[in-house]
């Protein structure tokens, strides 16, 4: 923001810090606010979100130059007790950035430049889907593109938080219309409701059959499939079962989700939870945020700032402090900030408590594209689980419409992820190669790629955390490459339960009208 | 369930702290005021239902949940606004001054054709003056937009300060209904939402 002069100092004295403002970080400062609790919370960005955060084209262009300076410290402040542990500052560690457009400022169809405006025009009238690469960018805030993109399962933990928190209200979703695979080289429609498995003309009436007892089945026989199959993969379970091919593949690696070694139970637990989310919202078990992924922490903020945490963005963190065994304070520009508890995002986390394990990717591809990857009669949002090819991992691969607010009419953007083997571009090339073309003149289906980019996203565990037996400093892993945020809201629950054992995680907030203000009286619903 | 409304107008509130934004939302949605709630804990919007020309119109006013405070105002906040108050307060230059950021703000991160009204708030606190009214006048001609000095305190003029910005959103919408409207027809997840069975796959299936 561009306000000349901070015109406060943070208040010195909470209950807990909380830095970073990635999903963990903002559900554990919703989640201690909604208690009671005084809350400081801090980013050393200028934004939301971190590594969840979503950006404008003009924004998402610039990401890779942005990377932050180191801060250095003084110590002057410290006593003799005090241990100082800088925070680490590579906190926004985007990687491997490129950037490349394959439109260009002028309209190559016109070599005549006085006629071109008007040509221009005319050929904008003809075909609407005529962009330039300055059309693109004048357009540049109708853009949400997510570092990490996630859909959520209808009736996933996250969703249900969300519903039972009252945090609902903050945010709109659209449910993804459908679910693909990529199977025999072609893309295919999942069938995903029992309406569409009888629309299928690709399975047999046999094969229909088949699928729904074994979706029954899975309910019925759960011990015997545990006492048979604990340590065996769920393709052997469905080849067991004598599914065709081609149900095996649906099932595998688009319902479950799953690779070929994917244990059974592990399976048939994301099958289930597949078809558990059928129906509750749409066709389709996901749903995807309007505006981008990057609002979800945002509203865990909101609701942390309505029970009174103190926000701060782009703040100069340069530390913890160590006394006696425990953190007492954090140093933050020229401030020594108290408090009992500190929660830091993963990538933010002194080098002190970091083995030194390898860290693990995410390859990350941003597209935009002028049609879909498979024509429809409406503007889809579209979930393509690509499976394993050769030496690849699997790919999900995200598009959306203008419809859910993340792009321009008359623009596709999507999103491709898998977990990173080579680079960026290597990992995911037969993918791309196979859904899209870079060639205008080329008249085949394919949508044109108008602009990509390729970077990759840490993914930080926290399995290389050690603690040291200091029971206030509670770290948050960073992005993970589940498709929604299942285990980003089971470990902010572990966490805050860990700071805090006999409250409530999240109870629902009051609505507005529920409120009373009465006189001079306190108000009666909100949390002590 | 039927609607009780014809339409429903989503309003934020925006300035620096401290100049009475939260009082201004209780004086419109309550007629209430009381200097306890200074910070607004538990506030998230208000909601008041108004008649203009005879269309029922629901107004949900949000708050900022004291994230002004230091300019953390998350980008989500202005997602669906249709129409923004800037308040500052007449006896506070440095907040007066700051309307201009938080428009370079809004320009930012609202909707291009959201409806702005500027607010000088206090104006009971004549003897305090700081800001005269011909400044707040020039500063909204300047942005074209309307302008207004209102009294929480006093109740002076804050009914009208909502009608009139209501009043803009509802011309501006009828008038180019059929416009390229930011895409409506999300999902808002209720609580109340039905609860079906989950399991429910199967036992709709009806052919087989």
């Amino acid at each position: 923001m561009h306000f000349e002069i901070m015109d406060y100092e943070l208040p010195t004295n909470f209950d807990v810090v909380v830095v970073g403002t990635g999903i963990i970080e903002s559900i554990i400062s919703a989640a201690a606010s909604r208690i009671g609790k005084t809350v400081l919370h801090v980013d050393s960005n200028n934004f939301y979100g971190g590594l969840s955060s979503s950006f404008n084209l003009e924004s998402f262009l610039k990401l890779n130059i942005e990377k932050r300076k180191s801060i250095c410290m003084e110590h002057s402040s410290l006593n003799d007790t005090e241990t100082f542990f800088p925070i680490n500052n590579s906190d926004f560690t985007l990687d491997e950035v490129t950037h490349q457009w394959n439109i260009t400022n002028k309209n190559k169809n016109y070599s005549d430049e006085e006629n071109s405006a008007q040509e221009d025009i005319i050929a904008k009238e003809i075909c609407a889907k005529k962009w330039l690469k300055d059309d693109l960018l004048k357009e540049s805030r109708k853009f949400n593109i997510d570092l990490t993109p996630k859909v959520q399962y209808a009736r996933g933990d996250f969703i249900e938080l969300l519903i039972s928190s009252n945090i609902a209200r903050y945010s709109e979703y659209r449910s993804i219309t459908r679910v693909l695979t990529w199977f025999n080289n072609t893309l295919e429609v999942v069938p995903c409701s029992r309406s569409d498995i009888f629309a299928n003309n690709k399975i047999s009436i046999i094969e229909k059959r088949i699928l729904m007892k074994f979706f029954t089945s899975l309910d019925d026989n759960e011990d015997l499939i545990i006492k048979d199959y604990a340590s065996k993969t769920y393709k052997c379970f469905l080849t067991d079962k004598k599914l065709s091919k081609n149900l095996i593949h649906y099932i595998l690696y688009a319902i479950s989700n799953s690779t070929d070694s994917t244990l059974c139970l592990e399976g048939i637990g994301n099958t289930k939870k597949f078809l558990k989310s059928l129906g509750r919202f749409g066709k389709t078990p996901f749903l995807y945020s309007m505006f981008g992924s990057g609002d979800l922490p945002q509203e865990f903020c909101r609701l942390s700032a309505v029970f009174g945490s103190v926000f701060a963005l782009d703040q100069p963190i340069h530390g913890l402090i160590l006394e006696e065994n425990s953190f007492k304070s954090i140093l933050i520009g020229k401030q020594k900030i108290k408090a009992k508890n500190f929660v830091l995002g993963l990538n933010l986390t002194p080098d002190f408590f970091l083995n030194k394990v390898k860290k693990k990717f995410i390859s990350r591809g941003v597209f935009i594209t002028n049609k879909s990857i498979m024509d429809s009669d409406n503007e889809p949002l579209t979930l393509l689980l690509y499976p394993a090819e050769n030496d690849k991992n699997p790919c999900t691969v995200l598009e959306l419409p203008w419809l859910s607010s993340c792009c321009p009419k008359d623009t596709y953007l999507v999103h491709i992820s898998c977990n990173q083997i080579n680079n960026p571009e290597d990992d995911l090339k037969h993918c791309v190669k196979n859904l899209f073309t870079l060639n205008e003149d080329f008249k085949a289906f394919k949508p044109l790629i108008f602009y990509s980019s390729y970077f990759s996203i840490p993914t930080n565990s926290d399995e290389n955390v050690n603690l040291h037996d200091f029971n206030n400093l509670f770290i948050c892993p960073g992005p993970d490459s589940e498709l929604d945020f299942v285990t980003a809201v089971s470990k902010a629950k572990e966490l805050f339960l860990k700071m805090y054992p006999d409250d409530e995680f999240l109870p629902r907030a009051p609505d507005p009208e529920e409120i009373k203000w009465d006189g001079d009286e306190e108000p009666s619903d909100i949390a002590q | 369930m039927a609607k009780t409304y014809d339409y429903l107008f989503k309003l934020l509130l925006i300035g620096d702290s401290g100049v009475g934004k939260t009082c201004v939302l209780f004086r419109f949605s309550e007629d209430a005021f009381n200097t306890t709630f200074i910070s607004t804990i538990g506030i998230d919007f208000k909601i008041r239902t108004i008649d203009l020309d005879g269309k029922k119109i629901k107004l949900q006013i949000w708050d900022t949940a004291g994230q002004e405070r230091f300019r953390t105002i998350t980008t989500a906040y202005y997602r669906g606004a249709m129409g923004i108050m800037l308040v500052y307060d007449i006896t506070n230059e440095k907040s007066f001054e700051n309307i201009k950021n938080w428009i370079r703000n809004i320009e930012e991160n609202a909707s291009a054709d959201v409806e702005k009204m500027l607010l000088g708030n206090k104006c009971e606190l004549e003897e305090k003056r700081q800001v005269s009214k011909e400044r707040g006048e020039q500063l909204a001609i300047e942005y074209g937009i309307k302008f207004i000095e209102t009294s929480a305190k006093a109740s002076i003029r804050v009914e009208e300060a909502f009608f009139t910005l209501a009043r803009d959103i509802k011309a501006k919408m009828e008038k180019k209904l059929e416009a390229s409207n930011p895409p409506k027809g999300g999902h808002q997840l209720r609580a109340s939402e039905p609860q079906r069975k989950p399991p429910s796959w199967l036992s709709r299936c009806t052919l087989l």
